[in-house]
């Protein structure tokens, strides 16, 4: 604006930015103005109701765009637009678009803090929207910075101009208010776009463009980068309502930043002429202080001492609640225990000796041995007036206490009396309350003097009570000790109650000794009974002894009767029994001549036998020799049968032999013969050298068969040409030696016949030899000499021969058997 | 050399019956040493032709098809063949056990 040039150019161009805050029920846009001349923000709050229009606002502002519906805005949104002033003045704002919703009210201040500006919008079909807004512009005078520069936006002139009726807070009412708080004041359509341009522009030029806010720290020294691109001439101030602003250019030498004086912001209202109307304020009173810590100490304070005072309380009303108060509340058993404390002493107050008279005023009294006036005494009464006329341990409790007191005055020390006599006063009138009677005759008696009552108590005593007696001389001794003090009058009460006392007691006592003496006329009744008693008694037992003589006699005649039956039955029994073992003897005779009758029966019938059986033996006799003599002619029969078998046997060996001997020569071979030397084993049977024999055979020789000469001899001309091959192998050879001694065999003469020397070839002739005359053992052996590889190759068929060899020879033995069998059967 | 072996088989077990198929599957001892020749023949061929593929495999993947890889190859191979048909002799003399 000072400058005449239009381009942006780093020397000239001057450029600010503020922090604007939008306020809407709560919100706030702030605009930081920024440049080389003033890079702090300044604030700019602009409050308005929610929903009145400010992201709509802002979103015209910024990017000149408008939404029918846009959601509502959380927290804050943040936007910048830049807009140029004049030529050569730029401002940016920074955009706070607040949310408008009641419950983000707390966070605004956060908002409008450092605000440069601010923009309250209302919404002008609401009415209630504008006493929001002024709601806000009063916080925001109050709050925010100081030289905050408030717009005050009446939003959705749209809708007015499309319909007027809709308009429910006037243009005028509006601006008046604008113009007594000092705010800008514009109505503006977001929709179409509708003095939205110009509400920013009216707050930009208001803004010092030359300063940050004033609160800003070091605003004016900040962005030196952005200070020294712009070599600033002009230091200058613009306001929004001095739009010439005075472009005088201000040269201040060594310094980026400078500031001119501030004039006077007009913006801080007058608190006074804030406006006053405000229904809705209560809804967002700013936070005042609040006493929270003390309010909170004093309710906790409180409740704590509710709980404690109501535990206790409940503790001695509930057994149950009080084990629970005791043992889970802190303190709570010692606070229990010391109500229960407290309250056991208000109602026996003289439960503890300790409350009454403390040891400390024991300790001062001194007790004169000679006085008598013991606690022993007093004890002594009590147990009889306990019984006729103390209605509890309670009353007792305080009578007691009163005369102890009372005791206790009387025998202390003159020196100690003032302590005394406070005591005593204490006591007396409890006194009173206890026996009402007591104090009518005390009235009664009240007149008389100390001296009078003195001759009054001794006479009823004296007669026969030595305890009454010594008590009336007590008490007349305390009276005269009275008497000689000054504090007679005190006394009075005390002395007369004291006497009447007494008095009652030894009444008590003539009453009791009175009746005692009606006992005697009892006594004597009970003698005249007791003899009375007695001659009864001796008459009784005359009668009695004079009937046990009658019973006694009587019982003597019935034991002699008795014992003369008795007597008379014994020797019945005795007679029947004689007759009795008479009958058995004779029945014993009879049966012994009954026995030795069959015993001779017995006899004649042995002999009888004897005879018969002598007869028949004589012939039977010569039949057993016949039988013998035929069961030999058996065994002889049996013999020869033996010899025929054994014949039989050996002409069956025979052909199982030959059977064998047939199979193994035969020339179609090999084939087994198992079932023939079976047969021949089983022939032999029992012959051992047949079974050695047939036990010295191979198995393999049986079960596949022997091979045949010719077949040994055919295949003696195979393994020779392969021993002949590997005759030349030497020692442990490898390729070479084998190939070598392949190669070199046939070069070799061939021998024939028996040739002498030792050699593989020659071995070879001599056993064709042996083989062609038909000597397969001497074949075998020659093979058998035979080393390493050779014999090797041969073994196979060494073997075969072998078998052969001792089948020959097995059958060769067990022919030989045969033989000998037949020939030793001849 | 090789023929023989199955010549003498067939030859002997032509007359008998059929009991002596069995005997022949039994390797026979005058067969034992040209077994082993047909066994070391074909071993050392199999071995051969093994190491010259390989040799002629590297000639041509690495050697740019020069000869000296593919008779390198054959060399080691008819060598194996060679020990282990040597070893088969020696191991029925006891020095040497190798399975050709």
């Amino acid at each position: 604006m000072a400058q005449p040039r239009a381009s942006t150019s780093s020397a000239t161009t001057r450029f600010a930015q503020f922090k604007l805050v939008l306020l809407g029920p709560y919100p706030v846009l702030s605009v930081p103005l920024a440049g080389w001349c003033s890079p702090a923000n300044s604030p700019s709050p602009r409050p308005g109701e929610s929903a009145v229009g400010k992201s709509s606002l802002v979103l015209r502002f910024v990017k000149d765009q408008f939404d029918d519906y846009r959601e509502s805005t959380i927290g804050a949104a943040f936007l910048t637009q830049t807009i140029a002033l004049d030529e050569n003045t730029t401002v940016k704002f920074e955009i706070w678009d607040t949310a408008g919703q009641e419950r983000y009210k707390s966070l605004a201040p956060m908002y409008y803090r450092n605000a440069n500006c601010a923009v309250v919008v209302y919404d002008i079909t609401q009415a209630a929207s504008l006493d929001k807004a002024k709601a806000w512009v009063k916080e925001l005078q109050r709050q925010a910075n100081e030289s905050i520069v408030i717009a005050l936006a009446g939003n959705k002139l749209d809708l007015v101009t499309a319909n007027p009726s809709k308009r429910a807070i006037e243009t005028a009412d509006a601006e008046a208010y604008a113009n007594e708080a000092g705010l800008l004041f514009l109505e503006t359509s977001a929709k179409t776009a509708e003095n939205v341009k110009e509400l920013f522009t009216a707050i930009a030029k208001k803004l010092p463009t030359d300063q940050a806010g004033p609160r800003r720290p070091g605003g004016g020294a900040l962005r030196p980068g952005v200070d020294m691109n712009r070599p600033q001439q002009n230091h200058q101030r613009w306001y929004a309502d001095k739009k010439a602003a005075d472009p005088t250019p201000v040269v201040l030498p060594g310094s980026g930043t400078t500031t001119k004086d501030v004039p006077p912001v007009p913006l801080i209202p007058d608190p006074k002429a804030a406006p006053p109307p405000r229904p809705t304020e209560a809804v967002f009173t700013p936070p005042k202080q609040t006493h929270r810590f003390r309010n909170f100490f004093i309710s906790a304070t409180l409740l704590t001492l509710l709980g404690y005072g109501g535990g206790v309380y409940y503790s001695l009303q509930n057994d149950n609640f009080h084990d629970f108060f005791t043992e889970y509340i802190p303190f709570g058993e010692q606070i229990v225990l010391e109500v229960q404390d407290r309250q056991f002493r208000a109602r026996y107050a003289g439960a503890y000796p300790g409350s009454i008279a403390t040891p400390q005023h024991f300790a001062s009294v001194t007790i004169p041995k000679r006085s008598g006036a013991t606690w022993k005494l007093s004890d002594k009464e009590d147990p009889n007036k306990a019984q006729l006329d103390r209605d509890g341990p309670y009353k007792s409790n305080k009578k007691e206490e009163k005369k102890k007191a009372e005791d206790f005055v009387k025998t202390v020390s003159p020196a100690a009396a003032a302590t005394a006599t406070v005591i005593a006063e204490k006591a007396v009138p409890e006194g009173k309350s206890a026996g009402d009677h007591v104090d009518e005759q005390t009235k009664n008696t009240g007149a008389t003097t100390s001296l009078h009552e003195e001759k009054i108590s001794p006479a009823p005593v004296d007669h026969h009570d030595p305890i009454m007696h010594d008590l009336v001389k007590i008490i007349n001794s305390v009276i005269e000790v009275i008497n000689q003090s000054d504090a007679k009058k005190h006394f009075d009460d005390a002395i007369v109650s004291a006497k009447q006392e007494v008095k009652n007691v030894n009444e008590k006592i003539q009453e009791l000794k009175a009746a005692t003496g009606s006992v005697e006329p009892l006594t004597d009744k009970l003698k005249e009974q007791e003899v009375e008693f007695t001659k009864v008694a001796s008459g009784i037992v005359q009668t009695m002894e004079g009937q046990l003589l009658a019973v006694e006699e009587k019982w003597r005649e019935e034991f002699e009767h008795e014992r003369d039956r008795l007597a008379e039955s014994y020797k019945l029994k005795l007679k029947t029994e004689l007759e009795r073992s008479d009958a058995l003897a004779e029945a014993k005779l009879k049966n012994e001549l009954l026995e030795q009758a069959l015993k001779l029966k017995k006899e004649w019938y042995a002999n009888l036998q004897e005879r018969v059986e002598k007869e028949r033996d004589g012939r039977l006799g010569k039949l057993k020799e016949l039988a013998e003599d035929v069961n030999k002619l058996g065994e002889i029969a049996g013999v020869w049968t033996e010899e025929l078998d054994k014949n039989l046997q050996t002409q069956q060996m025979h052909v199982a032999l030959e059977a064998v001997k047939a199979s193994v020569n035969d020339p179609r071979q090999p084939r087994p013969f198992v079932r023939e030397l079976a047969a021949l084993k089983e022939v032999s049977s029992d012959d051992e050298v047949v079974k050695a024999a047939i036990a010295s055979i191979n198995p393999v020789a049986y079960q596949k068969g022997v091979a045949s000469p010719a077949q040994i001899i055919d295949r003696f001309r195979r393994v020779a040409v392969e021993v002949r091959k590997a005759s030349l192998v030497p020692e442990n050879a490898g390729v070479f030696g084998h190939a070598s001694s392949w190669v070199a065999s046939k070069l070799l003469f061939k021998k024939s016949g028996l040739a002498t020397s030792n050699d593989v070839e020659a071995i070879l002739a001599r056993t064709e030899t042996y083989l062609q005359e038909g000597d397969l053992d001497k074949a075998a052996r020659e093979m058998n000499q035979l080393q390493g590889w050779p014999k090797t190759l041969a073994g196979d068929w060494l073997k075969e021969v072998r078998v052969l060899l001792e089948v020959r020879q097995a059958v060769d033995v067990i022919a030989a058997q045969a033989r000998l069998q037949s020939l030793s059967r001849e | 050399m090789t023929t023989q072996p199955a010549a003498v088989s067939s030859s002997s077990s032509t007359p008998s019956s059929s009991q002596v198929v069995s005997r022949v599957s039994a390797p026979v001892s005058e067969t034992l040493l040209n077994d082993k020749w047909d066994l070391c023949l074909s071993n050392a061929i199999i071995k051969s032709g093994l190491g010259l593929g390989f040799g002629i495999v590297f000639s041509v993947l690495l050697f740019k098809r020069r000869a000296f890889p593919a008779w390198v190859g054959l060399g080691f191979g008819a060598g194996r063949g060679y020990a282990e048909c040597d070893a088969s002799f020696k191991s029925a003399a006891g020095t040497r056990s190798v399975r050709a």
